[in-house]
């Protein structure tokens, strides 16, 4: 069927292409992961339409329900590499104390310094995922979460306040397979925290 | 604003709360903990089915609420234990594993709130002229249609959650199906009906083999005027 008036739009890939790479991380490795972001866009979008076709003639079939299982995959590999990518920058603004979130954590953990060692520290999870500080928005809450893939292990309620990719492709190429802590370390100066902080939200 | 400055301004927030904050996600489903407090416990919401609801039988639906209850006890303790380690400082596998169960039990938690709260034994129907019908139309083609296959994913084989959802960067409505409740999910989107397919939910009622009845039984229960204020 064709589309409807007010009928979904297709998604668009990132306006981001860090042509000198950024400090720390080679403009190689980045390419190459923009470009597997790109293949989440295209399959989110494939997948989408291949499930609302399906749903809206009535034809239901075990192949549906494992398309919609699988949009889970899809769907969170393009929104959270959204949000890392966005979360980047040569430039990054550094936290704003006066900032509520950066209130939030020193509220819970004392300082910047110790939220950030638990946080590293959710970050190399053993397995892929990522390691992200969510915020449940009925209370401000702060928690770290570990997604295991991108869909998986997901306090769902909760929104991503920062993600950081540590699927092996995010860091093996700059700093071998075995380099995770390292890299985790490389992207911390890169986190612009104006970013993060509108994320969050006040 | 074209649609890349959109996805760009929005991306940024979008999974985050800049989005509530701008207005285009209220959280209409808030379970305040007390207030002022952010480390305060959360609380059992107080649901009322003592008399069961039509369909449901009174014995069902309370022990599913003892289930409830259950989740926001091991949530609370969850939290306490992780955030008390992470200020002491402690790191690896001991840690990550409890982190790693949040997932589970605070989905656990807030799933079956916005399931209950979702419920009614006079339910409103559906405002047809609310804006949420218009999306449903323009993407599934009718109501009917929409529910057909929302009632599909409900019967998928296994242990979850059928949600209807929406990307509130795009307002694109998605039906999805949570495994467990912590699993397989579109990260960032904003359920607006979710319906719970454990067999917790049914089997004493309808049978082992009766979530299809399950969910006829369920749908005139569903209060679409809270569905309508998620969205
Ligand atoms: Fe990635
Ligand atoms: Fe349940």
């Amino acid at each position: 069927m064709g589309n409807l008036p007010g009928a979904p739009m297709a998604y668009t890939y990132l306006d981001l292409t860090f042509p000198e790479g950024l400090p720390g991380l080679s403009k190689e490795l980045l390419a190459d992961h923009l470009a597997l972001h790109r293949g989440y866009v295209d399959r989110t979008n494939k997948l989408l339409e291949v499930v609302r076709a399906a749903e809206t003639e009535g034809r239901f079939s075990l192949e549906l329900k494992e398309y919609r299982r699988r949009l889970g995959f899809e769907f969170s590999g393009m929104r959270l590499h959204e949000s890392y990518f966005r979360m980047l920058s040569a430039t990054p603004g550094a936290p704003d104390p006066t900032h509520p979130l950066q209130k939030r954590i020193a509220t819970q953990w004392g300082s910047f310094e110790a939220w950030w060692k638990a946080f590293a520290d959710t970050c190399t999870m053993p397995g892929i995922g990522w390691g992200t500080l969510l915020k449940d928005p009925t209370n401000g809450e702060l928690a770290h979460a570990f997604l295991e893939d991108h869909q998986n292990g997901v306090p769902v309620g909760m929104e991503v306040v920062l993600a950081l990719d540590v699927w092996e492709h995010a860091y093996a190429t700059d700093f071998r397979p075995t380099g995770r802590g390292k890299y985790v370390e490389a992207v911390r100066p890169l986190i612009d925290w104006r970013f993060v902080e509108a994320a969050y939200g006040r | 604003m074209d649609r890349r400055t959109m996805m760009g301004t929005l991306a940024a927030g979008m999974v985050g709360a800049g989005l509530s904050a701008k207005g285009l996600g209220s959280d209409a489903t808030a379970v305040p903990k007390a207030a002022g407090d952010p480390l305060a416990d959360y609380v059992a919401r107080p649901f009322d089915f003592a008399t069961g609801l039509p369909g449901l039988s009174k014995e069902l639906l309370a022990e599913h609420l003892t289930l409830y209850k259950g989740y926001v006890t091991r949530t609370n303790a969850l939290l306490k234990d992780v955030l008390g380690a992470e200020k002491e400082g402690k790191a690896g596998a001991m840690v990550q594993e409890l982190r790693r169960r949040l997932g589970f039990e605070f989905s656990g938690m807030r799933v079956h709130e916005w399931y209950f709260e979702g419920l009614a034994a006079k339910a409103p129907a559906a405002a047809l002229t609310h804006p949420l019908h218009k999306a449903i139309d323009a993407t599934w083609g009718s109501h009917d249609a929409w529910w057909s296959a929302f009632k599909a994913t409900c019967t998928m084989p296994g242990i979850g959650w059928a949600a209807l959802v929406k990307d509130p960067v795009t307002g694109r409505l998605m039906n999805a199906w949570f495994q467990d409740h912590e699993n397989a999910i579109p990260v960032g989107v904003q359920p607006l009906l979710v319906v719970d397919v454990w067999e917790h939910a049914y089997v004493r009622d309808f049978g082992a083999t009766g979530r299809g009845k399950y969910v006829d039984a369920v749908k005139p229960l569903l209060d679409w005027s809270v569905v309508e204020k998620r969205f």
